[in-house]
């Protein structure tokens, strides 16, 4: 996948936790509007929630199992900084009480075990702390607090909380997420599995549409309906195709005959020449377009002798140019699947290339390999490094320019391709050399 | 030589009689299955066709159904059939009729001759027509070699691999079949004895200026041409 392709689950994991993060930021800021025992004095809440968390820590319990004060660094700032608080605390059998000196005779406990000091100096807050002794009731007089101090408290605190809340969120999120959208988009990745095996040359391509996600399946019916267009023009053209190197045919044989009156025999041998390129061009057109039918006639052949009897065909051509033939198999007998006809017009469209392009008085070698594998070589001057790529294009003609040029290489692909095989060129270092690479021979 | 050629394309049975002409063979020309019936039942038959050069497509039917009626013939021309490419099941189906030989539209003129001269040849006595190449003749009869009127004596099996090399004059005869066709079940032939006889060969019509040159090509065989 191309880096920057918008991932769907990624997306969805951003935009969740952004609206989670939001909530919980929402929720800890309006905390202080939803407490509803407490007067709407922000100022004071915050400094009585301050006092006690810094209290809480502090509050444990001694040897007989009754509460005690276990003073932090952070309590003994806090006291030291304000010598007005104070606090009672308890777990409803014991009290515990610190801060600025009270007249504990005047106490008095509510039924809830809650103390009332006697006399309230300054303001009082009632709250429940989690200590290390367990929950206790408290009760926290004269807290103060700048507003800043205790805002980044509070905040602090707070959000300490909530991050940690959100990281659980967030992976709960990630984990269905990632899941879920795995699970929904499963028959997406079929419908693009079957994509990817789509050929050219296939028949009623579709792509399955069964579990596609409501959401998606606009996008795989409208493939799948433009895959049917493309079907029927690409049928149309074909058939366009084979009608033409049909057509072709005639003309051509006609030519190929009247030829022969022609009286100067250099130009008419050059002439002939010109008619057997054009023959191999219609010919392999129509090869082409047979090897691209459903059903294609494949024979089993021995490409040795096949092969060997194309290059013994050519060899009048090759001894009139002063060129040489040689021919060297490596294999007794190598089995192909394959159209005779259609194999016989690419060697001789490649060995022909080879005798045009391998210069004066060359070599031509048609070898075969152990390794089911056939080169055609000569020891011309080879192709150029750039135009190398693209000597299989169609109408790239490069230094090939003559025989079999034009469409010849791109059509000798197509051909070996509809017979499973590949072609490519090979680095020699001297002249061009052609390599086949055949399949195993399938069942016919 | 006279044959008889059923086409229906006008101008290129046109073109064709023409190049055949050129060459001394008269070609009659119909165009259709009824007209083909109609001038091997009349004077035609009867003035010895040497050959049938049959498309298979025709307006009014296929070129196939003339051969039993051709077979009931007291001496039926051999049948050259004119095809389509890529019609395996076409060519099988011709061969199988009875046709003796099948050509692939468009073609050469001197393919279709080559074909003529083996299918007419096949009827008469095959392998006893004289052969010439370069400035010699070969008597299969006599088994003889001539360059310019005096005989060219050779060993058996130089006179064997010559004689096979005239067959194919101008195409490659294959080394398995040339070892073949020279040694005996007993004799052994190791690689280099066929190339061997075949430079001794050489060298004899070198020698008498035969005006033949053998080719050789690496893997595949050998090749005689005129020089």
């Amino acid at each position: 996948m191309p880096r920057g392709t918008p991932r769907l689950s990624r997306r969805l994991i951003i935009g969740l936790g952004l609206l989670q993060a939001t909530l919980v930021l929402a929720l800890i800021v309006t905390e202080p509007l939803r407490e509803n025992n407490r007067p709407l004095n922000l100022l004071s809440w915050l400094a009585a929630e301050q006092a006690g968390q810094i209290l809480a820590p502090a509050i444990g319990r001694n040897a007989a199992g009754n509460l005690a004060l276990q003073t932090t660094p952070e309590l003994r700032d806090y006291l030291a900084s304000r010598p007005d608080f104070w606090f009672v605390v308890t777990d409803g059998d014991r009290l515990l009480r610190g801060g600025a000196v009270q007249d504990r005779n005047k106490d008095v406990v509510d039924d809830d075990g809650v103390v009332v000091p006697s006399r309230m100096s300054g303001q009082a807050s009632p709250m429940l702390l989690v200590t290390p002794a367990g929950r206790v009731g408290a009760m926290l007089g004269n807290a103060q607090s700048g507003l800043l101090e205790g805002l980044s408290f509070w905040l602090a605190d707070r959000l300490w909380h909530g991050l940690v809340g959100l990281l659980l969120l967030a992976a709960g999120n990630a984990l269905v997420i990632v899941l879920g959208v795995r699970f929904l988009l499963r028959p997406v990745r079929a419908a693009a599995d079957a994509a990817r095996a789509l050929q050219p040359a296939q028949r009623g391509l579709v792509l399955p549409e069964d579990g596609v996600p409501a959401e998606i399946l606009p996008l795989v019916s409208a493939t799948n309906a433009a895959l049917a267009r493309l079907e029927h023009a690409h049928a149309q053209q074909r058939r366009f195709m084979a009608n033409a190197a049909h057509e072709l045919r005639t003309p051509i044989a006609i030519l190929a005959l009247r030829l022969d009156a022609v009286p100067d025999d250099a130009l008419r041998e050059r002439l002939q020449q010109d008619v057997r390129r054009l023959t191999l061009l219609a010919n392999q057109l129509l090869d082409l377009q047979r090897l691209q039918q459903a059903d294609p006639a494949w024979e089993r052949l021995d490409l040795v002798a096949l092969s060997r009897e194309v290059l013994a065909e050519m060899a009048p051509l090759a001894v009139d140019g002063g060129h040489e033939l040689v021919f060297a198999s490596a294999l007794p007998r190598l089995e192909v699947r394959a159209d005779d006809q259609a194999l016989r017009s690419v060697f001789s469209n490649l060995i022909g290339n080879a005798l045009t392009h391998g210069g004066p008085a060359s070599q031509v070698t048609v070898r075969i390999n152990p390794d089911r594998s056939l080169e055609v070589a000569d020891r011309g001057p080879g192709i150029p490094p750039e135009v190398r790529d693209k000597i299989f294009e169609p109408f790239q003609r490069g230094m090939r320019d003559g025989p079999g040029a034009g469409l010849g290489l791109a059509i000798v692909r197509q051909v070996l391709q509809a017979h499973g095989a590949g072609i490519r060129l090979m680095e020699t270092g001297a002249g061009a050399c052609f390599r086949i690479e055949f399949p195993e021979a399938q069942p016919l | 030589m006279r044959i008889l050629l059923v086409e229906d394309e006008v101008e290129l049975a046109g073109a064709l009689r023409a190049a055949l002409d050129r060459r001394g063979i008269l070609a009659d020309w119909v165009g259709s299955l009824a007209e083909a019936r109609e001038a091997l039942s009349g004077p035609l038959a009867a003035t010895g066709l040497r050959a049938i050069l049959l498309d298979r497509r025709l307006p009014d039917g296929d070129g196939l159904s003339l051969l039993p009626a051709l077979r009931q013939l007291p001496e039926a021309p051999p049948v050259i059939m004119l095809t389509a490419r890529g019609q395996t099941a076409e060519r099988v189906e011709g061969l199988d009729a009875g046709a003796d030989d099948y050509l692939v539209k468009p073609f050469a003129v001197e393919e279709l001759l080559a074909r003529l001269r083996v299918v007419t040849r096949r009827r008469l006595d095959p392998g006893a027509e004289p052969m010439a190449l370069g400035r010699l003749q070969f008597d299969p009869v006599h088994r003889e070699a001539h360059v310019e009127g005096s005989v060219l004596a050779l060993p058996r099996r130089e006179l064997a691999l010559l004689e096979l090399l005239l067959r194919r004059a101008g195409r490659v005869v294959l080394r398995e079949a040339m070892e073949s066709f020279i040694f005996g079940f007993d004799d052994a032939p190791t690689s280099n004895t066929l190339d061997s006889h075949v430079s001794r060969l050489r060298r004899r019509l070198a020698e008498a200026e035969a005006g033949i040159a053998i080719h050789a090509l690496r893997g595949l065989g050998y090749m005689a041409r005129a020089e």
